[in-house]
């Protein structure tokens, strides 16, 4: 049958990802184009491997993996729900990661790679061809077709409640999503649109699932889809329980017989459950993670992830003295950011600008920041604001998340910062919801946040391009209050550009001037920790803020 | 007539409030007539533990008052390296920030000791002025009073103490103002139990005889008899506030950062305790030190001002 | 008596709807709604989505035609389902409930096996050593805020021992021994407040009880100490203990939430909790009355045992 094709594309993808770490990022893809040959030349894709920060990661495996045991990962956050359509938050992405899969999906360094679809193809600008893969089964045994596709993809345009209509959905460009044969999907484009690829690919909010799933269960607390693990059971604030799907689409995948994530909020906790053996895994800071390098049954993976902090503005056109350029110019020149990665990550962060460090090579890398954009200048900040008029400073709240105390603590080291430029700052921290609703109805002036992952590399500028629309338009009065029409341009037009040379481009021209007139102040990128004892194998910190690596990771009990 | 059937029970259940916190229910009938002030003066003598409580709150109220004295830094300034070791500089070491944990907690002291007295004052006003009125006028006032100090005391503290700190912002005025709305059903239970014990009484009665004035006699009747119960109530609360707070820190509905409270030092300082203890060991020290102070001195009252221990 | 019973399970009624009306209103005054709580912060999302799915939970109607919705489907038995979850929130009760339940249950055994002996030995010999130390060893149990108690434990016996109290919750009808063993250093953390508070109670009250007539008599006839504290006395040390444990319920059921992120134990402190933060208004509404009609009601079970202790009390 096929299998034969696919077992042997498979062992060769499989082979590779394990040598992966040896390997340039650039490498890579060009193995894997012509490996699986399925990748389309003229595919636009939205994230072209690049020169990823290869973050140390657990050693590469010499031996075979192996199959069986029980992996237990304590999670930080309550998955909230398992909904797989709409907006959520990463802790639900964390609850419901392994139950689905989508058409295509990202290897461990964003290149984009064949899933539910074997391959694809992209006749014109305005049309994708999925061809399925055969024989591929839902974990109640059904198989996946072109109707289950079609059925979720639409579905995902208007996600049914608590699913919420999210930006990322090609909703303005895909027309229609067609059903060709069994295993053919057709999706007809109003006009070009790079950021489809990313958008399944991501994974987040493109599940497929079968056809009137939603109507026959509850999708919030269970869950039925292709992915390497069944759901066996959701406990609110507890537990998400998973075993083995053994009709997974990769050969040989999953290693694990059971996965277990148990949500413990508490670092100390984790770390003490860790230690014994009752949990195999869990996140850590970086105090804890240089903590634990001394201990012979731990291992500690470090890895960068998406989420840039950043301090946000809103700036309204009301005379507010943030409201002048220079001042905000004199904020980012005070902020010393060196001392934010040394205090509040312990050395363990890199300069980001407003796309993180690690994305694909749309990033600009931390050297040039250092050099050219966050130049620490105290003298600067001041004759800044003198020129701006506000010499004697002025006072302005800084609202923060108050968990994790990251963002707090940020507000609290540059809080002591602006001080010195005359700029006194009240820190107020907040529990997520009332943050959440502050920042989306832009009653602030000045708060503590991050982004996490996205999409596509616009996600990330998208408040720069486009301050007329959602949050932005709250934040920037409708542009009224600030605009920059070279972005908007550019903006508008890298959302269509096929041309990755060109939209490279763009994409960096409007981080530059992000960077000059401050809209937000950009600050760091932390990097990412896990601690697993030394029998969990093959994992790795997931720049999408997941757990991917558990997909494959694997249980070695001689350690 | 269900009013007055109904009060029966409650004063059952009164007492055994009063029970609770104080372990004397019953009369103050015989009370041997001597002075408030006199029992307290002779604290010292008869009671060790209740002055070793005096001594160290004295202590916490002169550190917090001469906070700024005494603390070599300024409790924000983040000019060290992060997790120094206690030193001759620092003398208890630095947190993660770089802040002198020393100065930090010298500061404070001032938060943990506005905790306990407007938090606790909070509740003595509002619990107490309920409790002696009802006990006092008794009858449906008395009844309406009992129930809602019923609904309050099973609601469950820590929605009320989220819900303050939604409604009105997290702050650390806030929490104490949650604190204080906690603990009011307790005094109000206790002064009501109290109140009820002497309201009967043949004094009072006397008194009422003689034509006295319902202010006159709450204020030269009553007050003078449940000073003792509300002083050791008071004081014990004080040491609960304390904990409270530290609580709600933990739960992140305490004090705003940057100012430094115990209870968000010990918490955010847990995760440095193997490498770093001084960062949450201390600061837990200071809480232990002042809830024991407390404590002490709340028995030692107990034991001083409780006739009915007297051998 | 049982008419006194009756009274008191009577007015439990009126109380739970002034409650609930207070909860209903309470919950909606904190600022942000589920919505804000699911999509955190998230700008790419517009207010017309945000809108839409407020819909989606009736949360645009007026507040008090939701009261009146949720009172009416509670009257028909209907507790309603959680926003969060879409399921019924008795289903959760269910499974958080025992869960705390049983933690507050152990604190109590613990805390009166260690605190009742300790606060009548110490009355007993009142003002010896022991009962100096005694009562400072109670009032220094009374000072550690539970949250370190237990960050100490964990640390203690994953450092010393290599073991910590398993992460996942065993029901005690699938293996009590496991139970035990899982539960015994969360209750223990939970038990030390009450411990010291126990013990005070039961040495104050010993106190009180050794001076009265009844033992006085008892000692002139010539009994032996021994006996008569343990006859006469020891009943009515326990009379207060009770009192405070019927105080102590409402902190031990809503206040175990700590203890309860710490151990990773998944109860129905942690489920208020979790639905406060996550505005999941139903969960709270239905947790916070339940909770309060577990209080209510243990305090009326505490009244009747200090009856049956204290032949002096009578319930009109």
């Amino acid at each position: 049958m096929d299998n034969q094709k696919q077992n042997s594309t498979l062992v060769t993808r499989r082979e590779f990802l394990r040598g992966a770490a040896a390997v340039g990022g650039a490498a890579v893809a060009s193995v894997m184009l012509a490996a699986c040959g399925a990748q389309p030349t003229t595919a636009p894709a939205g994230n072209t491997p690049g020169a990823v920060i290869p973050g140390p990661t657990s050693a590469p495996a010499v031996i075979k993996p192996k199959s069986g045991g029980k992996l237990t990962w304590a999670l930080n956050n309550d998955p909230v729900n398992l909904i797989p359509f709409g907006a959520i938050s990463t802790s639900n992405q964390w609850g419901k990661e392994f139950m689905y899969d989508s058409l295509v999906e990202w290897d461990k360094d964003l290149n984009v790679k064949p899933a539910l679809a074997e391959s694809w193809t992209t006749p014109d600008d305005k049309t994708w061809v999925w061809n399925l893969r055969k024989g591929v089964k839902f974990h109640d045994g059904t198989e996946v077709t072109a109707e289950d596709v079609k059925y979720s993809i639409d579905l995902q345009r208007t996600p049914p409640p608590p699913g919420i209509v999210i930006a990322q959905y090609p909703a303005a460009t895909l027309a229609s999503v067609d059903v060709v044969d069994k295993y053919t999907v057709k999706f007809t484009m109003k006009s070009a649109d790079p950021t489809v690829l990313g958008y399944l690919a991501w994974a987040r909010y493109s599940a497929i699932i079968p056809k009137g799933a939603y109507d026959k269960m509850n999708l919030v607390t269970t869950g039925i889809g292709t992915g390497p693990f069944k759901l066996v059971e959701y406990v609110a604030n507890d537990r998400v329980v998973y075993t083995r799907n053994k009709d997974f689409w990769k050969p040989g995948l999953p290693y694990l017989d059971d996965l277990v994530l148990k949500v413990l909020p508490d670092e100390n906790s984790a770390v003490a459950a860790l230690r014994s053996g009752a949990i195999d895994g869990c996140r850590v800071t970086a105090d804890t993670a240089r903590n634990l390098k001394n201990d012979p049954n731990i291992v500690i993976l470090k890895g960068l992830f998406s989420a840039p902090r950043q301090l946000q503005f809103t700036i309204k056109g009301d005379g507010k003295p943030w409201n002048k350029k220079q001042v905000r110019q004199a904020m980012s020149k005070a902020i010393n950011r060196q001392e934010i990665i040394d205090k509040v990550y312990a050395g363990e962060a890199v300069l980001t600008g407003p796309i993180p460090p690690g994305y694909g090579d749309w990033f600009i890398k931390a050297e040039e920041l250092a050099a050219s954009f966050y130049k620490y200048d105290v003298d600067g900040a001041k004759k800044l604001m003198a020129d701006a008029g506000f010499a004697n400073g002025f006072e302005i709240t800084l609202y923060a998340i108050s968990q994790p105390v990251e963002y707090t603590q940020i507000a609290e080291v540059v809080k002591e910062q602006l001080k010195k430029i005359g700029i006194e700052v009240k820190v107020v921290s907040e529990e997520i919801g009332p943050f959440a609703k502050r920042n989306g109805d832009g009653t602030f002036d000045f708060c503590s946040t991050g982004r996490g992952m996205r999409h596509d590399p616009t996600g990330y500028i998208n408040e720069y391009g486009r301050p007329t629309t959602g949050s932005a338009a709250i934040w920037f009065n409708k542009g009224e209050g600030w605009k920059n029409d070279e972005a908007i341009k550019l903006y508008d037009q890298c959302v269509v550009e096929l041309d990755s040379v060109k939209r490279h481009q763009q994409v960096r021209r409007i981080q530059e001037i992000a960077l000059d007139e401050f809209p937000h102040i950009t600050t760091v990128q932390p990097y990412g920790f896990h601690a697993i004892r030394k029998t969990v194998k093959d994992m790795f910190v997931d720049f999408t803020d997941f757990h991917r690596g558990l997909r494959t990771a694997w249980l070695d009990p001689a350690g | 007539m269900l009013g007055k059937k109904l009060r029966t029970q409650d004063s059952a259940l009164s007492t055994h409030m009063a029970e609770a916190s104080l372990s004397q229910p019953a009369s103050f009938a015989e009370r041997p007539r001597i002075s408030l002030r006199t029992r307290l003066a002779r604290l010292p003598r008869q009671n060790p533990i209740g002055m070793i409580g005096f001594v160290v709150i004295l202590i916490v109220v002169f550190v917090a008052i001469f906070a700024p004295v005494i603390a070599p830094y300024t409790p924000t300034s983040q000019a060290a390296k992060r997790l120094l070791e206690p030193s001759a500089q620092y003398w208890l070491g630095t947190d993660e920030l770089g802040r002198d944990v020393f100065s930090r907690i010298v500061f404070g002291s001032r938060i943990s000791l506005q905790v306990g007295i407007i938090a606790v004052s909070l509740a003595l006003a509002l619990g107490g002025t309920l409790g002696v009125l009802s006990g006092y006028i008794g009858g449906p006032f008395d009844w309406l009073v009992m129930r809602v100090v019923d609904i309050m005391f099973a609601f469950p503290g820590l929605v009320l103490a989220i819900v303050i700190a939604g409604l009105l912002g997290p702050s650390i005025q806030n929490a104490m103002l949650a604190i204080g709305i906690i603990y009011a059903p307790v005094f109000a239970r206790v002064t009501r139990g109290v109140v009820l014990s002497v309201r009967n009484e043949v004094y009072l009665e006397a008194a009422r005889v003689v034509g006295g004035k319902d202010l006159h006699i709450i204020r030269h009747y009553i007050l003078p008899n449940i000073m003792p119960s509300v002083i050791v109530l008071t004081t014990l609360q004080m040491s609960t506030a304390i904990l409270t707070e530290a609580a709600l820190s933990f739960l992140g509905l305490g004090t705003q950062p940057p100012d430094p409270s115990w209870g968000t030092m010990l918490s955010n300082g847990r995760k440095f305790m193997e490498f770093a203890p001084w960062v949450a060991v201390f600061p837990g020290l200071a809480i232990v030190i002042a809830v024991l102070g407390f404590n002490f001195l709340g028995d030692g009252l107990r034991d001083a001002l409780d006739p009915r221990l007297k051998e | 008596m049982s008419k006194y019973i009756l009274r008191r399970l009577i007015l439990i009624i009126p109380t739970l709807l002034v409650m609930s009306f207070i909860i209903f209103w309470m919950v909606r005054a904190m600022p942000a709604d589920i919505v804000d709580a699911l999509v955190g912060v998230d700008p790419s999302i517009t207010p017309e989505a945000k809108a839409a799915l407020r819909h989606s939970f009736g949360l645009d109607d007026p507040i008090p035609v939701q009261y009146l919705r949720w009172v009416t489907e509670a009257l028909q038995g209907d507790l309603g389902k959680s926003f969060r979850t879409r399921e019924p929130i008795t289903k959760s009760l269910v499974a958080s409930l025992p869960i705390t339940l049983e933690l507050a249950f152990l604190a109590i055994v613990m805390s009166v096996i260690v605190a009742v002996p300790l606060g009548v030995l110490s009355a007993v010999k009142r003002n010896s050593n022991v009962d100096f130390w005694a009562r400072a060893g109670g009032l220094i149990g009374l000072a550690f805020p539970n949250f370190w108690l237990a960050t100490m434990f964990l640390l203690i016996t994953s450092l010393a021992f290599h073991w910590v109290p398993p992460v996942i919750w065993i029901p005690p009808d699938k293996d009590l021994v496991g139970n035990l063993i899982q539960m015994f250093l969360p209750a223990l953390a939970l038990s030390v407040q009450l411990m010291a508070v126990e013990m005070r109670m039961a040495r104050a009250s010993m106190l009180e009880v050794l001076r009265q007539d009844y033992i006085r008599t008892a000692r002139a006839k010539g009994l032996r100490e021994g006996v008569v504290v343990f006859k006469h006395a020891l009943k009515n040390a326990f009379i207060p203990v009770i009192t405070v444990i019927g105080i102590q319920m409402g902190s031990l059921l809503g206040g175990s939430v700590i203890i309860e992120q710490i151990f990773g134990l998944p109860g129905v402190g942690w489920f208020l909790l979790s639905g406060i933060f996550g505005r999941d208004y139903p969960v709270v509404q239905v947790t916070a009355l339940f909770l309060a009609t577990v209080f209510i009601v243990v305090n009326l079970l505490v009244d009747i045992t200090y009856a049956y202790l204290d032949p002096r009390i009578k319930y009109s």
